[in-house]
C-alpha cells in the first residue's frame, strides 16, 4: 500500500502486478486524464477494502516533473494511475461463499424470533417489557436452528462404530466442527436451557465429546485418533502403554462406548489366547462390563451406547452407591493376584482407579483443563448442581493444568479459555467481551438472543441505552454492526433491512442511507430489488428518490421512454414538465423528414406522459401538440394520396381546431408560439378554402401582436430574439392578413 | 408435491431445462472472484427418504461475461444454448444432443446492443434468435454452423426500452418492456409493430413495468406478461384494447393479489394445457415468479402457492417433457427444484 510516510514521499506498494496477490492485494493500472499536479485519493470500497488511488500527472505533458516527483512511479508508462485494493482486518480462514451461506441461513429464524418476541411484548402488554416465563423455551427453538444451520452434529473420535471397522476416517478428516458452533451450544447450555440445570455433568460430557477437537491442539481427541492409526498394525494392544492411556483418558471424559470397543480389542480375546490368559481375559471382561452398566444422571442414552441412565435422582444415587461399591470390590478382589500379564494389571487398576474418581489419576489422563472439570463432574461429583462452585472447580482445573507446564502462555495455547470459564461462570461482561474479540460480528448479533433469555442481568446489560454508544444498548450496537457486514456485499445488502428493522435508535436511518447508496443506474433489476424493499418498511421518500435517480439517468442516456416511466413512478411532475419540454424542442426544432418519424415514436411516449396530469402545464400542452401534429400530418398524406376534397377540408378543419385549443390562453408557453403560428401559415395557404375564419384569424393575430410586444419590452423567455426577426413576424403576419380577407369574401 | 434448495454457492445468474432429462443448463457468477460460467448438470434425484436431491456438474464453460437472459432450444441435431451478456453481446452454445459437453467456444456476435439488452427468445428448429434492449433496439439473429448473422428489425433510439420478448410463429413475435405497452411484430412487416396493447392498466402506480412474458403455444392470439406490483395481465390480440389483470392490485372480479412485489417470469403452464382446454374465452392456468418469494400458478381467477421462499426468486423454467418438474434461480445462490405430481 502506498504509505504516507512524508509529506512529499509516495512509497509503492511491493507488489506492482495487476492480479491479486497472496495476501488478496489488487493493483488495478487506470488511464485518465484528469488535469492538474499528481492526487492520491483514498476512499472506501466495498467491505472492508480501502481503495488508494494514485493519479500521476494526466494530460500531454507527463513524464519530467511526474519523475521529480516520485522516481518509482514515474517510470511506469504502461498506465499513468494505479489504484491499489487492499484488505483490512484480520484474515478470515472462512470461505465467503460459506459465510454468506450462513447469512442466508440464519437470517429466517431471527427474523421469526424477532416477530415471536414483539407478539409476546403486545399480548402482555407492553409497557413492562419483560420477558414471559417460557419465553427460554422460544430461544432454545432459535438456537437449535442456528446450531443446525453452523454444521452437522459430531461425537467423539471415531465412535464404537470406528474403532472396529476403521471406515470413516476420511470422512472425519474433512469436517471438523467449528469452534462457534462449539461456543453457541455451550452458551445454550448455560443462558437458554432451563432443562439442563437437572442434568449439567452429563450435558458437559457431551458437549465435551462434540467439541474436545476444537479447543485446542494437543486434546484427547488428538490422542485418540493417533492411537487409533496405531491399533491398525498391533495384534497385542495390550502391551503397548498408550493402548491404556488412551482407554484411561477416554474412562475420564465418559467416551464409553470408546473404552468399552477397546477393551474387547485386548489380546486375551483372540482365539489362539483364551486358554493360557483365562483369568486376564476375564478381568477385562468384568471391568467392561462394570463399565457398561456405569448409571449416568440423564434423561435417556443414544440406543446402543453402553451405561444406565437415570433421570430421578434418587434413584441415581442409589445406584451409583450399588455400583461404586461393584467396583471397589472388584479393586480388592483376589483375582489380580493370578494376572500374569503386568501390563494388564496395571492398566485396569487404573481404569478402576479413574471410575472410583481418584483425583490424581483423573489429572493424568486428560490433558486440557475442560476434559479435567468434565472428568471431575463424572466421576467426582456427579451429583453437582450447575452454578453452584462450577465456576471454582473450572479455575482449580486450569490451575492445576497450567501448573503441569504444557501451557506456557495460556492465551497463545488455549484461546478460549477466558471465554469458556466466562460462560461456565455466568460472567455475562466477559462473555461479551471475549466473543467481540474472537469472533465475527455474525455471532454477536445472533448470540445476544441466547444471553437474554432467562437471565435478568443480562437483559439489563445488554438492553440498557447506553449514552456512550450514542445512546443505543449493547444488542443494538452489534445488529448494527453485522448489518453493516452484510450490507457491504452486493449479495448480502438485501438481509441487511432484516436485522436494521429492529434496530429500533438507528436502524431506520441506517436503512435510508444503505438503500441511498445502492448502484441503482446499473441495473433497472437492482433498482426494483431496492424499491421492493422500500415497499416492505414503507419508505416513500427513498422510494421517491431512487426512482427519480434512475429516471433522471435513462433520461440523460437517451432512453426516454424509460426515463418518464421512472420519473412517473417518482411522480416528479416538474422533472416530467422538464421533460416534456424537451421532447417539443426535439420536435419543434426544423422541420426535417425525420420528424414525422420521431413524432409517431414520441406518440408512445405522449400517450404514457397521458392526459391525467393535467396539473403540468407542459405535458397538457404536449398531449394537445401530438394531436394537432398528427392531425396535420394525415392532413398531408391524404393530399398526397386521397385527394377527396370532402375529406381533405374535414381533416384540415380538424387541424385547424387542435391549433386554436392550443393556442387559447394558459395552455402553451409562449415560446412555443412562433412555431405554432408558422404551422399556421401552412394552414392559411390551403388553396380551396379559408380553413380558418375571421374570428379565428383575429386570435391568431392577436397572439402575433402579443409576440411582438413582449420582443419590444425585451421580455422573451427562452425564445431566441433572432428568430422573431422582423421579417418572419411580417411574413406571419402578411399571410393571416390574406387569410382574413379570404374568410371576409368567404363568410 | 416436493420443494429442495440446492445451494450453489455462486448467484444463479439464469437456470434452464435443456431437452434431455433432468438437465439444466445453468449461467453461474462467482461473487468472489468475478468469474461467470455456463455449466449443463444434471439433477440427481435420488427419491429416498431423508435424501435431499443434488447437482452434478456434467460440463462447464467460462463465460466472458454475466448473463442477462438465458433460453434454450434444439433442432434435429443439437441442443441450443443462448445467452445475452452485460457486454451487449449475443452468445449461442450448440451442443451435441447424445454427448453434451461445452467443448467448443460458443458462435458469438458482439456489440448488438448498447445498454444491457434485456430479453432474448430463441426458435425451435431453426433456431432463430430474437434479441431486444432497453436500448430500443430488436435484432433477428440467424444461427447457423457457419455463425451468427444479425439484423436489426427496428431500432427507435431509445425512445422505448423493451425488457421482454417471446416467439409466437416462425415470423412473429411479442415484445414488452419500459413505457411501451404489449407489441406484436411481424419480421416480414418491418415498419412497426403490428399491434399495440394500451400502456397503462389499473392499479399500475404512474406507468408498470413489464418482465417477462409468454405467448399461449397453440393460441397464438394470447399472451401473458408480468411485471411490477405482483402484476399478472393477459393481452388477446382480438381485442387489442384491452388488458385483462390475473392478478395484481386493481383487478376487477376474477383477479387475485397472490404476490405484491415485482413478478419476474410468467409462463403458460404447459403441465394442464393438454387435454382439456375448456371454453375458449378462458384463460388456461399460469405460472409465475416474484421477488417476494411467491412461485405460485394462477388458474381462474385463483391463485395457488407452490412455494414460498425468503428471498426473491429470479426466475424459473418449466421442463418441457411433462412440465411437472421447475427449476427456480433464486437470489440466495441457490436452485429451488419443485416436483409436482403429474
Amino acid at each position: 500500500m502506498p504509505n504516507l510516510s512524508g509529506a512529499r514521499e509516495l512509497v509503492p506498494y511491493a507488489k506492482p502486478s495487476s492480479s491479486a496477490g497472496e495476501d488478496g492485494v489488487v493493483v488495478h493500472t487506470v488511464h485518465h486524464s484528469v488535469a492538474g499536479s499528481p492526487r492520491v485519493l483514498v476512499s472506501w470500497g466495498p467491505g472492508n477494502t480501502l481503495c488508494v488511488s494514485y493519479l500521476a500527472q494526466g494530460g500531454g505533458g507527463e513524464g519530467d516533473q511526474d519523475v521529480v516527483m516520485n522516481p518509482r512511479f514515474g517510470d511506469e508508462n504502461a498506465g499513468n494511475g494505479k489504484v491499489v485494493e487492499v484488505k483490512l482486518g484480520k484474515k478470515d480462514d472462512r470461505p465467503p461463499a460459506e459465510k454468506r451461506a450462513l447469512a442466508y441461513s440464519s437470517v429466517q429464524a431471527f427474523a421469526f424470533l424477532q416477530n415471536q418476541k414483539l407478539m409476546m411484548l403486545q399480548h402482555d402488554g407492553g409497557p413492562s417489557r419483560t420477558v414471559t416465563s417460557d419465553w427460554w423455551q422460544t430461544v432454545l427453538d432459535f438456537s437449535q436452528t442456528i446450531s443446525g444451520t453452523l454444521g452437522p452434529s459430531f461425537g467423539p473420535p471415531g465412535s464404537a462404530t470406528d474403532f472396529s471397522g476403521f471406515s470413516s476416517k476420511e470422512v472425519q478428516e474433512s469436517s471438523t466442527p467449528k469452534i462457534e458452533k462449539a461456543i453457541w451450544d455451550l452458551v445454550e447450555i448455560f443462558y437458554v436451557d432451563k432443562n439442563a440445570a437437572s442434568w449439567l455433568p452429563e450435558r458437559l460430557v457431551d458437549w465435551l465429546a462434540s467439541y474436545d477437537v476444537v479447543l485446542s491442539s494437543a486434546t484427547l481427541y488428538t490422542k485418540l485418533t493417533k492411537l487409533q492409526q496405531k491399533l491398525i498394525i498391533l495384534r497385542f494392544p495390550e502391551d503397548d502403554q498408550e493402548y491404556w492411556d488412551g482407554i484411561a483418558s477416554a474412562l475420564a471424559v465418559g467416551w464409553l462406548d470408546i473404552v468399552v470397543s477397546l477393551l474387547r480389542m485386548h489380546g486375551s480375546y483372540q482365539h489362539d489366547q483364551i486358554d493360557n490368559r483365562n483369568v486376564e481375559n476375564g478381568l477385562v471382561e468384568t471391568v467392561a462390563v462394570l463399565i457398561s452398566k456405569m448409571p449416568r444422571l440423564r434423561p435417556s442414552l443414544p440406543a446402543g451406547a453402553p451405561g444406565q441412565a437415570f433421570n430421578f435422582k434418587p434413584e441415581f444415587s442409589k445406584a451409583w452407591e450399588k455400583w461404586r461399591s461393584q467396583v471397589a470390590k472388584l479393586d480388592g478382589s483376589t483375582y489380580w493376584g493370578e494376572c500374569n500379564h503386568r501390563e494388564t494389571l496395571r492398566g485396569l487398576k487404573k481404569l478402576l482407579k479413574v471410575l472410583l474418581g481418584s483425583i490424581e489419576d483423573l489429572l493424568m489422563a486428560t490433558s486440557h483443563w475442560m476434559e479435567l472439570l468434565v472428568a471431575h463432574l463424572l466421576h467426582v461429583q456427579p451429583f453437582s448442581k450447575v452454578s453452584e462452585g462450577l465456576a471454582g472447580y473450572a479455575v482449580k482445573c486450569v490451575e492445576s493444568k497450567g501448573d503441569t507446564g504444557m501451557n506456557e502462555s495460556s492465551l497463545t495455547n488455549d484461546p478460549f479459555q477466558e471465554l469458556i470459564l466466562a460462560i461456565l461462570s455466568d460472567d455475562t461482561e466477559v462473555v461479551v467481551a471475549e466473543c467481540t474479540r474472537i469472533f465475527d460480528p455474525w455471532l454477536m448479533a445472533h448470540v445476544m438472543e441466547l444471553l437474554t433469555a432467562k437471565s435478568k442481568y443480562a437483559q439489563t446489560l445488554l438492553k440498557e441505552e447506553r449514552y456512550n454508544l450514542g445512546g443505543i444498548s449493547l444488542e443494538e450496537l452489534n445488529r448494527l454492526f453485522y448489518a453493516q457486514v452484510l450490507a457491504s456485499h452486493q449479495l448480502t445488502w438485501q438481509l441487511a433491512p432484516v436485522y436494521l428493522s429492529f434496530c429500533p435508535r438507528q436502524g431506520l436511518g441506517m436503512l435510508e442511507a444503505l438503500l441511498l447508496r445502492q448502484p441503482v443506474t446499473t441495473s433497472d433489476r437492482l433498482a426494483l430489488k431496492v424499491l421492493e424493499v422500500c415497499r416492505l418498511y414503507d419508505l416513500g421518500a427513498v422510494a421517491t428518490s431512487v426512482n427519480r435517480i434512475v429516471g433522471v439517468h435513462h433520461w440523460k442516456h437517451g432512453r426516454k421512454g424509460a426515463g418518464i416511466a421512472w420519473l412517473q413512478r417518482a411522480k416528479d411532475d416538474r422533472r416530467l414538465a422538464a421533460v416534456a419540454d424537451e421532447l417539443l424542442e426535439s420536435v419543434s426544432l426544423g422541420m426535417s423528414g425525420s420528424q414525422i418519424e420521431t413524432l409517431q415514436q414520441l406518440e408512445g411516449l405522449v400517450d404514457l406522459l397521458g392526459s391525467e396530469l393535467h396539473s403540468t402545464q407542459g405535458l397538457t400542452f404536449l398531449h394537445r401538440y401530438r394531436d394537432f401534429k398528427t392531425g396535420l400530418h394525415s392532413m398531408k398524406e391524404s393530399r398526397k394520396q386521397d385527394p377527396d376534397p370532402q375529406k381533405l377540408a374535414e381533416k384540415g378543419r380538424h387541424a385547424a381546431d387542435s391549433l386554436l385549443q392550443l393556442l387559447k390562453p394558459q395552455v402553451t408557453p409562449q415560446r412555443f408560439w412562433l412555431p405554432l403560428l408558422r404551422d399556421a401559415v401552412e394552414l392559411s395557404e390551403w388553396p380551396e378554402q379559408a380553413l380558418l375564419g375571421v374570428h379565428e384569424t383575429h386570435v391568431l393575430l392577436s397572439r402575433l401582436q402579443e409576440l411582438s410586444l413582449a420582443k419590444a419590452r425585451g421580455d422573451l423567455e427562452g425564445i431566441d430574439s433572432r428568430d422573431l426577426s422582423r421579417q418572419s413576424l411580417e411574413r406571419i403576419r402578411l399571410a393571416l392578413a390574406r387569410n382574413l380577407g379570404r374568410a371576409f369574401l368567404q363568410e | 408435491m416436493e420443494v429442495h434448495r440446492i445451494p450453489q454457492g455462486q448467484y444463479v445468474d439464469a437456470v434452464r431445462w435443456l431437452p434431455m432429462p433432468s438437465t439444466v443448463a445453468l449461467s453461474l457468477c462467482d461473487a468472489d472472484t468475478g468469474l461467470s460460467t455456463l455449466e449443463i448438470s444434471v439433477l440427481q434425484d435420488p427419491d429416498q427418504e431423508g435424501q435431499a436431491p443434488w447437482m452434478e456438474t456434467h460440463a462447464s464453460w467460462e463465460l466472458n461475461s454475466r448473463t442477462t437472459a438465458m433460453k434454450t432450444s434444439s433442432n434435429q441435431s443439437n441442443i441450443a444454448i443462448a445467452l445475452t451478456s452485460e457486454t451487449g453481446s449475443l452468445s449461442v452454445f450448440l451442443v451435441d444432443a447424445m454427448n453434451p459437453f461445452l467443448d467448443s467456444p460458443p458462435l458469438v456476435l458482439e456489440r448488438l446492443h448498447k445498454f444491457l439488452p434485456s430479453a432474448l427468445d430463441i426458435q425451435k428448429d431453426t433456431l432463430q434468435c430474437v434479441t431486444v434492449g432497453s436500448d430500443g433496439k430488436i435484432n433477428l439473429v440467424h444461427a447457423g454452423q457457419s455463425g451468427l448473422h444479425g439484423d436489426c428489425l427496428h431500432d427507435n433510439h431509445g425512445v422505448l426500452s423493451y425488457s421482454a420478448v417471446c416467439w409466437a410463429s416462425p415470423t412473429e413475435f411479442v415484445s414488452a418492456g419500459q413505457g411501451t405497452g404489449i407489441q406484436w411484430w411481424d419480421s416480414r412487416r418491418p415498419g412497426g409493430a403490428v399491434a399495440q396493447s394500451p400502456a397503462k392498466w389499473a392499479g399500475a402506480d404512474g406507468v408498470g413495468m413489464i418482465h417477462a412474458v409468454d405467448v399461449h403455444p397453440s393460441r397464438k392470439h394470447l399472451c401473458v406478461v408480468g411485471g411490477s406490483g405482483g402484476t399478472v395481465l393477459a393481452w388477446d390480440l382480438r381485442r387489442q384494447n384491452e388488458l385483462f389483470t390475473l392478478a395484481g392490485k386493481g383487478g376487477k372480479g376474477g383477479s387475485s393479489t397472490i404476490a405484491e412485489g415485482e413478478v419476474w417470469n410468467v409462463k403458460l403452464d404447459p403441465a394442464l394445457q393438454g387435454g382439456g382446454q375448456g371454453e375458449s374465452g378462458k384463460i388456461p392456468p399460469v405460472l409465475m415468479c416474484s421477488e417476494d418469494g411467491i412461485l405460485a400458478i394462477i388458474e381462474s381467477g385463483v391463485a395457488t402457492e407452490l412455494a414460498v421462499e425468503v428471498c426473491a426468486i429470479n426466475s424459473f423454467d418449466v421442463d418441457l417433457e411433462l412440465g411437472t418438474e421447475i427449476v427456480c434461480a433464486l437470489e440466495h445462490e441457490s436452485v429451488l427444484y419443485v416436483k409436482r405430481p403429474s
